[in-house]
């Protein structure tokens, strides 16, 4: 394996330049090349593909527009160009601007230095902030839950230009910090007991009248009903008042139950305006709790000749809970908090430290002292106005997570508006970058007591705390929030197969695709295996709702469970349900979609969109099932405007067609028979998803799409231009082989656009936009 | 200063007893002293104008939507055809176009610029993240003109939040395709989808509190966003040009709630809704989603929390499929209907449905009693799609319909066919001029719009 210390060994050597080796040069080298076979098509006005290259002709110009020869670079190595139908390019012209190209773009001595670029600074997406409040105070809530989605750029929804922060969201964050923080640091007034009270017209009834009208008249046998919310498990008093239309030989009966068990019978003697109170005290669980008087002994006799002597009825006017009333200790995040201690009898002396410490995890850097100052003063002041401790340690807690040291990940330039002005990020920067990258959420104590030490300089411990990271069960989180992203696993919980057409397509299918191509692709993280396992695999994850989808028998339960594959067609995402339903239309599946869907999200080349104005597909069941989808599809290939790209995706779709809309293997589409033949591109015939699997794991497309969207996620923003170049330099070190994430992930961290940034140029000067 | 909020009319018990199981709302009127009244004690101040601007995606089948006639003796054809409790509240307005939606060199992507462009009238800048850029849109511009006198300046809700995955439209951001409203060029103002969400903002969570508590919160929410505020000063001095503007986002952010806590210490001691049946949460039915934001936005009005509203029904480019309609495919894919009568029956169902939605709001608002009239009488409701013919992609020919009296300043019960297309500017410019805003111009507007009373 090539180690991340030598990539970065051989990028850091580029600026001290080289032994004096033959400097290349553009217009000895590359010019040549271009004049002899490019610049027929590739120049004037309108240039083949929009494609100039009769603009550059020294190093200085080439420099400015290094992206262009990228891209020159690729097609040349791919043979794309010159095109088969014009004349070969001369081959010692050839060697030469390969030579320079390489030279260039490469890694070597003579590699144009690469930029590490800046990353805008980001707000916590939904998932971040979750994660990072999880761990940093230890407490049950699920914050995330009550924030609104994110908005996606580059596919991800952790763009540091993207991530907006209106008004709506800002008072979303400050009420989620009170929250948050009364949970962390319950005080003595939420320990305290609080009563319940429910009033009779309020609660529901098993009688379909209540004949009442401030009072719920129990006229027959059957209850009154409610729901109360208690805030933990305690010693509570349930109290109920009750009255009676008293008649016949006995007094009315009642019994008080806290769901299914009953707390208290009795009697109640008394008929209106009298009413009597009843309680019973004991212990309830937290959380709903559904509290009901019910009336156990109707009476109605109405020959009785005594009027008031023809009815009996239980009355209840209120129903009450009032609690808890039992001592509580501390809570976990108390105890973590406190640094003198947990306990109830805190000194305000302590409430320095505790911020200081809070604020420095919270904000995963060391908070100073003039930082800590103004969060002392809050809690001084709310003392002052005579709240408990609890409560105003409260305020410093909330401050420190609305404040914008918590809610953005800022990265701090010595010079910020120096463009030129490159530098390390700092050990505390660094940290957070991983742990974001792979955990979602911030750096534990480990990793920030190296970064503290300023051990992450060292690109070996960065890359064994890669490793640890990886190695963590909060990786999980690459798989949530990278993988089901870049593969649009998201998406399925919107896709919608027609009901009619697929009957049997249901949440618990649903939930079962998508837990499948997630835990397959953990799978793959954690067990080291290589990235071409995604498309190629012998193991899935099923449970029985979803084997029995696939038509498999004994498999039984609905826990996921790793079972072997067989059948070839299956293993690999391109056989997973989720994948075939999120690139299928409603009705019917989309070739098309599927074709774009390998495309964009295995192989990085996403097809351009469609130009305006074309037509679509007959969609008419008639014209289903006068012709095969396929025949109707050809029409995008016979229009010269849809053919350069459509041939290549239908024909990657076509491989996949004898997998119906919801992932079901099929051998007919209506009346068709299913034809999974497809002519690539470049000629060659395939036949079946076999095929299909092995052209595109015969190259390194699918390593480089990976690490590019690895990337994008990593950083929190578009890939640049010398992005690129540093990953294919770093991609064409596998030679071929296909890496693990562990390796890939390793190596990415170890690049200088993960462990550098730059100032920026000052708003007046625009600077250049980078092009991809 | 008055506190309108703060007596009951009606007792609670009272009340309780009439709940019903979704949000109660015809009791509001009744139960509490009406703001406008309150707010100007001295004489019976005019009601003020409300705004809401309803969006829906993929334009529309227009043979079924326009009327065939003009004039006041216009008939509504089979899309508007629910409307017709409040026709003769129904401006109808044919000609209209959004012209920065087209592309302007920029390639495909109608979707993302139709619903950018659709309140704002700008030229949305082609990025999928980088540099957003697009224009303010007329909601805010009307928020910031009306918003001080309410407690929220303006509020957006929709059903559907940002997508979760990809490119939303041929190289556009989401944040084009799935916000209408735009506070400044760069920042698109969030939605809020969760009817619960949205009715804890309006009335807050609930607790029991005595005004003291109320008040004691609100001052200690304040204490936190002071100390933000100063923090982030301290934080963009470190800065640069990209970040600060962040950062600016954030102080922007601060500054507006603390306004809102300043009008809610003002005006209220009490929480007006504290026994109001709150939502559960998302309801699982598309409509009885657009209508329960509907029937919020009903008493955001009425309490006069609000004065200006946008409401997305559905992101633009939304592919939802309307099995209960009998419209299996998505939206999107029927919405390139390629002239198959198939195709297009389903986007008529769709389109109907969506103006059933509409009438649910429309009679809402025409139910509710406010000042000398009712809500409807004192409002003006936009409707549309940034898009004509979903299949045609064109943004001229837009349908919209404007509804309610705006105070009396619009003739309604008409179909106006404006005899040259015109923009949808124009027609906001109006809006600007019925609240005292004088503008020269807005978005890409040649001019006012006379046709509207």
């Amino acid at each position: 394996m090539v180690g991340p210390r030598l990539v970065a060994e051989l990028l850091l050597a580029l600026p001290h330049g080289a032994p004096a080796v033959d400097e290349p040069d553009f217009a000895r080298d590359m010019a040549p090349l271009l004049r002899d076979s490019c610049c027929d098509c590739h120049a004037g006005k309108e240039p083949e593909a929009g494609l100039r290259l009769d603009l550059v002709s020294d190093e200085a110009g080439a420099r400015a527009t290094a992206g262009v020869w990228r891209k020159v670079r690729d097609k040349l190595r791919r043979k794309e160009m010159p095109p088969p139908d014009a004349p070969a390019a001369d081959a010692t012209l050839l060697a030469a601007a390969q030579r320079w190209l390489d030279a260039r773009l490469g890694a070597g001595p003579g590699a144009w230095p690469l930029d590490p670029g800046r990353v805008t600074l980001r707000r916590l997406n939904r998932a971040e902030y979750g994660n990072t409040i999880r761990d940093l105070l230890d407490v049950s809530l699920r914050p995330e839950e009550r924030l609104p989605a994110d908005d996606v750029g580059y596919g991800f929804d952790n763009i540091g230009d993207v991530l907006a922060l209106p008004p709506l969201l800002l008072e979303k964050y400050a009420a989620l910090a009170e929250e948050i923080a009364t949970a962390a640091l319950p005080g003595p007034e939420l320990r305290a007991s609080k009563a319940r009270r429910v009033e009779a017209e309020a609660m529901d009834s098993t009688l379909p009248d209540r004949y009442g009208s401030d009072l719920a008249s129990l006229y027959s046998a059957g209850a009154v009903f409610t729901t109360v919310t208690l805030p933990r498990d305690g010693d509570y008093v349930v109290r109920a008042r009750m009255s009676g239309d008293q008649a016949g030989p006995e007094k009315c009966r009642f019994t008080l139950r806290a769901g299914a068990a009953e707390l208290e019978r009795g009697e109640v003697a008394c008929e209106r305006p009298d009413f009597v109170e009843r309680e019973w005290r004991g212990a309830l669980h937290g959380g709903a709790q559904k509290v009901a008087v019910a009336f156990l002994n109707d009476y109605y006799e109405p020959k009785a000749a005594d009027h008031g002597e023809r009815d009996r009825n239980l009355l209840v006017d209120w129903v009450e809970v009032e609690g808890p009333l039992d001592p509580f200790p501390p809570t976990r995040s108390e105890k973590r908090l406190f640094p003198c201690g947990a306990g109830h009898d805190h000194v305000r002396d302590c409430a320095p430290a505790l911020l200081r410490q809070l604020a420095s995890r919270a904000w995963r850097r060391p908070a100073s002292e003039a930082e800590v100052a103004p969060l002392v003063a809050l809690v001084d002041d709310a003392l002052a106005q005579g709240d408990s401790l609890n409560e105003a340690l409260r305020l410093g807690v909330a401050a420190v997570l609305v404040s914008p040291r918590f809610l953005f990940r800022a990265e701090l330039d010595p010079r910020p508006d120096d463009a030129t002005q490159l530098h390390p990020l700092t050990g505390f920067e660094l940290a957070s970058r991983l742990s974001y990258f792979l955990w979602s959420s911030l750096p534990d104590d480990r990793l920030s007591r190296l970064a503290a030490e300023g051990k992450l300089a060292d690109a070996a411990v960065l890359a064994d705390e890669a490793r640890r990271l990886l190695g963590d069960a909060r990786a999980s989180a690459l798989v949530e929030n990278f993988a089901a992203q870049w593969l649009q696993l998201r998406m399925l919980a919107t896709a919608a197969p027609d009901p009619t057409l697929f009957p049997d397509f249901d949440e618990p299918l649903r939930e079962a695709m998508r837990l499948e191509s997630e835990l397959f692709v953990e799978a793959i993280v954690r067990e080291g295996r290589p990235l071409a396992t995604l498309l190629d695999a012998h193991f899935t994850f099923l449970n029985e709702r979803l084997a029995q989808h696939y038509g498999l028998d004994g498999i039984r339960g609905d826990r996921m469970r790793r079972v072997p594959v067989a059948d070839p067609a299956r293993g690999g995402l391109l056989g997973h349900a989720s994948v075939l339903t999120l690139t299928s239309n409603p009705t019917r599946t989309s070739p098309v979609k599927r074709g774009k869907f390998v495309l964009e999200r295995l192989l990085g080349t996403p097809p351009p969109p469609p130009p305006p104005g074309v037509g679509v597909l007959d969609e008419s069941p008639a014209a289903a099932q006068a012709l095969p989808l396929r025949e109707r599809l050809a029409q995008h290939r016979a229009d010269p405007g849809c053919a350069a790209c459509h041939a290549k995706m239908d024909a990657l779709g076509f491989a996949l067609e004898r997998f119906g809309p919801t992932g079901l293997w099929r051998d007919q589409d209506g009346p068709h028979p299913i034809d999974d033949h497809a002519r690539l591109p470049d000629g060659r015939d395939i036949s079946g998803s076999s095929d299909l699997k092995r052209v595109l794991l015969e190259d390194d497309a699918l390593t480089r799409c990976v690490a590019e969207k690895l990337l994008i996620y990593a950083l929190g923003r578009g890939a640049t231009d010398d992005d690129l170049r540093a990953l294919h330099v770093l991609v064409d070190r596998y030679a071929g082989r296909s890496p693990s994430f562990e390796e890939l992930i390793v190596d990415l961290v170890g690049l200088d656009a993960f462990r550098r940034r730059r100032g920026e140029a000052p708003p007046a000067s625009s600077p250049a936009k980078e092009s991809r | 200063m008055a506190r309108f909020l703060t007596r009951t009319p009606l007792s609670r018990r009272t009340f309780l007893r009439g709940a019903g199981v979704t949000v109660a709302l015809p009791w509001l009127g009744a139960m509490l002293p009406r703001a406008a009244y309150a707010r100007g004690l001295l004489s019976a101040p005019p009601s003020p104008l409300r705004h809401a601007f309803c969006f829906v995606p993929n334009g529309k089948w227009m043979e079924s939507w326009t009327p065939k006639t003009e004039g006041e003796s216009f008939e509504l054809g089979p899309t508007l055809e629910p409307l017709a409790a409040v026709r003769d509240r129904l401006l109808v307005i044919s000609g209209l176009k959004q012209e920065n939606a087209e592309a302007k060199g920029d390639g495909p992507g109608d979707h993302a610029r139709a619903a950018a462009c659709f309140l704002t009238g700008a030229h949305p800048r082609k990025t999928e993240g980088a540099d957003l850029k697009n224009g303010v849109s007329i909601d805010q511009r009307l928020a910031a003109a009306v918003g001080g006198a309410t407690r929220f300046a303006s509020l957006e809700v929709g059903c559907q939040p940002p997508l979760v995955s990809g490119n939303c439209d041929s190289g556009y951001s989401c944040a084009y395709s799935c916000n209408l409203s735009w506070k400044s060029e760069t920042t698109p103002q969030l939605k809020e989808t969760d009817p619960r969400a949205l009715f804890e903002r309006l009335f807050g969570d609930g607790d029991d509190l005595t005004p003291e508590q109320r008040a004691r919160r609100l001052a200690r929410r304040r204490s936190v966003l002071d100390y933000a505020a100063d923090d982030a000063r301290r934080l963009q001095a470190q800065l640069g040009a990209t970040d600060r503007r962040k950062v600016d986002e954030y102080l922007g952010a601060v500054r507006e709630l603390e306004t809102r806590i300043e009008k809610a210490e003002r005006e209220r001691a009490e929480s007006p809704a504290r026994d109001l049946t709150r939502p559960a949460g998302i309801p699982a039915d598309h409509g009885e989603h657009i209508r329960l934001l509907c029937d919020l936005l009903v008493v955001a009005f009425q309490a006069d929390l609000t004065r200006v509203a946008t409401h997305m029904f559905a992101n633009d480019g939304d592919n939802r499929s309307y099995p209960q309609l009998g419209a299996p495919e998505g939206h999107h894919e029927s919405s390139h209907h390629g002239n198959d009568p198939t195709k297009i029956g389903h986007v008529e169902k769709i389109d109907r449905f969506h103006v059933e939605q509409l009438a649910h709001f429309l009679g809402k608002l025409a139910a509710t009693e406010d000042g000398d009239g009712t809500l409807l009488d004192h409002s003006l409701i936009l409707y549309g799609s940034g898009i004509s013919d979903g299949n045609a992609h064109n943004h001229d020919q837009l349908p919209i319909a404007l509804a309610g009296g705006g105070n009396g300043t619009v003739k309604s019960g008409r179909h106006v066919r404006l005899a040259q297309p015109t923009p949808l500017c124009n027609l906001f410019l109006g809006l600007l001029d019925r609240n005292g805003v004088r503008a020269a111009s807005f978005g890409d507007s040649t001019g006012r719009l006379t046709e509207l009373g």
